[in-house]
């Protein structure tokens, strides 16, 4: 009788077990798992889920959404990719859809349909996520890596706006340093910020990661130009200790008070009103300035890729169309507080950026973003480039006392290291 | 002759059953070491990329690799890294160790607490670490002026020296209770009559540190200093956390940089290349502490 009714038992957990990891087994209901960032605006990550259950509940789809830090993004898919199993949907940053595009779905029908429907796609949008004739990710969304500045301090140093040019911003970075509020740029190995401040100052003074031939041509006067200029605003302007800030840093900085204006996604206002209440109403935005060569952003673009090994990839496309309606995206993207934007020229002048003064700046900068790798594509080797910091690492090589000409010999080498020339 | 082969299929069998034991657990580490291991050797020999499986490439990624900059100074870090965090640890923990073998008042609450650091999740200390050295509102620089004796903030990651100085001084600090404890056992193990033999020969403390002391836990230490070598030389989350490398290229070491190239940069044959460079060294390592263990047994 013990033994009947132990086997029984045991017969019962077997089966309990199996049903517990293949839910699939036990009912109808498909799964879709997402992952992407743990977002710096956690309101954001928050509606995301709502919308997700609430599309998941009216086509009997349960979404599961992942959120991981953004150091820890790549790693997780690219494990993901080189097994062949793990979420449908990935979020995919900067122009890593050409990193990945071998293991992405072809979204052709869902971005041009969307593209129909909302007005048309940004360049940066095709920039990131158009490779070899395919959209090969969602351009899900950008967000606006512009300047966040104390305008109370900028008056104390005689100056009502945030300079446009970086002559300008040399001349009343020096200013405010002498009064104690430098400014700050990270040129440390910040996973984010340091890329994403410097990029755009080399391609503003001309600098090029490739000619027309695809040849590596970081080595040229524009990069010397933009090399001495780096070393001037941050022995005149920048606080010393940016050579070790991390992505938080900047944001630390500002809402302590430490300094006076930064590169960055506009995260540190919407952080003002909780953390820094006291400085809210002093934090305003700005385009990130004018060089020799024009004006440019960082390229802080997301898109959205189904993997090709997913077994969901026609549920996944209805849902990435969904989340980028106008009953959906508006409302995602005003509660992230300005953090986020649309790459559809349809969703240009929501209402939602006139509602806060300090937000109409934001969406201006789109235009002006270009993809690591410019004026080349954005391929892996762009993206390995970037995430082994050899553009940050030039400057920092260069403000610690390295001869310009060494510090950008020493660059073009382990640049052309990269792109096996 | 029945007799004999009854005798001999019983010792065959009685091998066999040490093999039947040992095989599922053998197969398991073969499974879970050799598998990636192999597969890490093969994938630094192609020009594997994040979600491609490349081609045979040769020794290309080794050669590239040795005309890096980057990678020569990761070899030097590397190499400046772990001697000097050994150095310290080996230095710090047997002092700590002679002074917690003497009797002391609340000795075994000292004996506790020492081992704090090592058994903290390295991530969560190593993160505190960071508001230490933090250079707005840090405590490091806020106590050490205090006290007066800095005038001016210590630079602790942002130059190139202080960073690696600063991991350097982390690792250590984590490391060095596991010198202590080991030590310790070591020291409870020499016998009270060399020191009083010592003491009636005349010889003073110092003497009886170098010349009975010493001696005496010198396996135990060799043992503790091969072994704390091959997880220095390997670290990961202290370099990651504090620098992510920086400033500059300047506290890389093989396994964050490695991180670098194959994870973020989607260079997967050249980050299994990376990571492979330290296998000879750390087999190297491995061999010595077995020959030392075995030489003890």
């Amino acid at each position: 009788m013990k033994k009947t009714a132990l086997f029984l038992c045991s017969l019962a957990a077997f089966f309990w077990v199996v049903f517990a990891m293949y839910p699939g087994v036990a009912s109808a209901q498909k799964t879709l798992t997402i992952l992407t960032w743990s977002d710096y605006v956690p309101a954001a990550d928050k509606k995301l889920v709502e919308q997700a259950a609430k599309w998941g509940k009216a086509n009997n789809v349960k979404v599961e959404i992942n959120f991981v830090s953004l150091g820890d993004l790549p790693a997780k898919i690219s494990a993901s990719v080189m097994s062949k199993s793990g979420p449908d949907i990935v979020a995919l940053w900067y122009g890593t859809p050409h990193v990945y595009a071998e293991s992405l779905v072809d979204l052709d029908g869902v971005v041009e349909d969307l593209g129909k429907r909302h007005g048309g796609w940004y360049e940066i949008a095709k920039s990131a996520n158009f490779v070899k004739g395919h959209w090969k990710s969602l351009p899900w969304t950008y967000l606006p890596y512009t300047v966040t500045y104390r305008k109370d301090l900028f008056k104390q140093v005689g100056e009502t706006q945030f300079p446009d040019t970086y002559d300008d911003l040399l001349r009343v970075g020096k200013k405010l340093k002498e009064k104690g509020f430098p400014i700050g740029m990270s040129l440390g190995h910040a996973l984010g910020d340091a890329n994403l401040s410097y990029y755009p100052i080399w391609w503003a003074f001309g600098g090029k990661e490739v000619d027309k031939d695809g040849r590596v041509a970081i080595d040229s006067p524009e990069t010397a130009a933009a090399v001495e200029y780096v070393k001037k605003l941050y022995k005149e302007a920048m606080d010393p200790t940016v050579l070790s800030w991390g992505d938080p840093d900047n944001n630390t900085a500002m809402l302590a008070g430490k300094i006076s204006a930064t590169f960055t996604a506009p995260s540190i206002y919407s952080a003002s009103k909780t953390k820094a209440p006291q400085f809210k109403e002093h934090f305003d935005h700005a385009l990130t300035p004018k060089g020799p060569a024009g004006r440019f952003g960082a390229p802080l673009v997301i898109g959205l890729g189904v993997l090709n090994y997913s077994k969901n990839q026609d549920t996944a496309k209805k849902f990435l169309t969904w989340i980028m309606e106008k009953e959906q995206l508006p409302e995602w993207i005003e509660t992230s507080d300005g953090m986020h934007a649309a790459m559809l020229n349809g969703y240009e002048n929501d209402p939602f950026w006139q509602k806060d003064p300090k937000h109409a700046t934001l969406p201006k900068i789109g235009p002006h973003i270009r993809t690591f790798g410019y004026p080349g594509p954005p391929t892996q080797k762009a993206e390995e480039a970037r995430a082994r910091f050899i553009l940050v690492d030039m400057f920092a090589k260069a403000v610690q006392g390295m001869p310009t000409k060494e510090a950008i010999g020493w660059a073009a080498s382990e640049f052309r290291k990269v792109y096996n020339q | 002759m029945l007799f004999a082969l009854a005798s001999t299929f019983r010792s065959a069998q009685a091998r066999l059953s040490g093999y039947l034991f040992v095989g599922p657990a053998f197969l398991w580490l073969v499974l879970i070491i050799g598998v990636p291991f192999f597969l890490s050797v093969y994938l630094s020999l192609t020009n594997s990329m994040a979600g491609k499986w490349g081609i045979f490439t040769g020794l290309d990624n080794y050669i590239k690799l040795l005309d890096s900059q980057i990678f020569r100074r990761t070899l030097q870090n590397s190499l400046v890294f772990t001697a000097g965090s050994i150095a310290l640890k080996t230095v710090l923990g047997t002092a700590l160790a002679l002074l917690l073998n003497e009797k002391l008042r609340a000795r075994n609450f000292f004996r506790g607490a020492i081992l704090l650091p090592w058994i903290a999740p390295a991530s969560l200390s190593t993160l505190a670490w960071l508001w230490i050295f933090n250079p707005f509102y840090g405590v490091a620089n806020q106590i050490l002026k205090g006290i007066g004796l800095i005038s001016a903030d210590i630079p602790w990651l942002s130059t190139s020296g202080w960073a690696l100085f600063s991991v350097i001084l982390v690792n250590t600090w984590r490391g060095t209770p596991f010198f202590v404890i080991s030590i310790l056992a070591g020291l409870s193990s020499v016998p009270q009559e060399l020191y009083e033999a010592a003491r009636v020969d005349g010889a003073n403390a110092w003497k009886r540190l170098l010349h009975v002391t010493l001696p005496m836990i010198q396996p135990i230490l060799l043992i503790v200093i091969l072994f704390s070598t091959i997880m220095t030389f390997s670290d990961f989350q202290i370099v990651y956390i504090l620098t992510n490398g920086g400033p500059a290229n300047s506290t890389h070491l093989f396994a964050t940089l490695s991180y670098q190239t194959g994870m973020i940069g989607g260079n997967i044959g050249e980050g299994a290349a990376i990571l492979l460079f330290m296998a000879p060294f750390l087999a190297l390592l491995i061999y010595l502490q077995l020959r030392l263990r075995g030489r003890e047994v």
